[in-house]
């Protein structure tokens, strides 16, 4: 996304991920060993709203994560060889996770 | 480009560098996760979840998130118009309550709850 909307959209996932973020951590990381268990981690994953919930966490994560990666890149890099190259590494590496995330989620 | 290091140009340097190491670390949590097509190997990947090392970087890794989630909520509140003058303060307060969270979730990790 280009000039203001990005700059808007890069604040408004940042609000979204904290709350996500709340979620995510009570819920696997800071409620006992039990929670992360292979039973438990199944179990939760085969629920459609935790499935929902988790697609929608990686993909504003993603978005939020490597628009800011962009961000530096469009700082320090000048040569518009070197971030067509860094653009083209940001996209496979989206892919990359999206493909693994959403492999995982829907297990 | 050269940053003066002040509050501001030093929290907005921190914020940088703490999203790209948050954003790669990804790769990690997912390759870890991807484990969860097989129970045995998963339990054994859980298992080595549980050096110390491993725990004393979740804790820090807890420290990065923190820092990067109130650094963005300070930035966020001052581009939506909260003075520029208590910027500072803003700061410190986050720094303050980040300290809170960050000790309380390390005793958690390392305490082995889980």
């Amino acid at each position: 996304m280009k000039g203001v909307a990005g700059w808007i959209f890069q604040r408004v996932t940042g609000v979204i991920l904290i709350a996500g973020l709340i979620l995510h951590f009570s819920t696997m990381h800071f409620s006992g060993p039990s929670q992360t268990t292979f039973d438990f981690v199944i179990r939760r994953l085969s629920n459609p709203y935790w499935k929902a919930f988790d697609i929608c966490f990686l993909v504003t994560m993603l978005y939020h994560g490597f628009n800011g990666l962009w961000g530096i890149a469009l700082e320090y890099i000048s040569s518009l060889k070197l971030l067509r190259l860094s653009q083209t590494l940001i996209v496979g590496m989206v892919l990359l996770l999206l493909a693994t995330g959403v492999y995982i989620i829907t297990l | 480009m050269r940053y003066k290091f002040q509050t501001g140009s030093f929290a907005w340097l921190i914020h940088r560098i703490t999203g790209a190491i948050l954003t790669l670390y990804v790769f990690l949590h997912l390759y870890v996760l991807s484990h969860l097509k097989d129970p045995a190997q998963y339990t054994s990947v859980m298992e080595t979840m549980k050096n110390p090392l491993v725990k004393l970087s979740e804790a820090g890794l807890l420290g990065l998130v923190i820092g990067h989630a109130l650094n963005g909520i300070r930035l966020t509140s001052i581009d939506m118009g909260v003075s520029t003058k208590l910027h500072k303060p803003l700061f410190w307060s986050i720094f303050v309550l980040g300290g809170i969270l960050f000790i309380y979730g390390s005793v958690f990790i390392i305490g082995g709850m889980r």
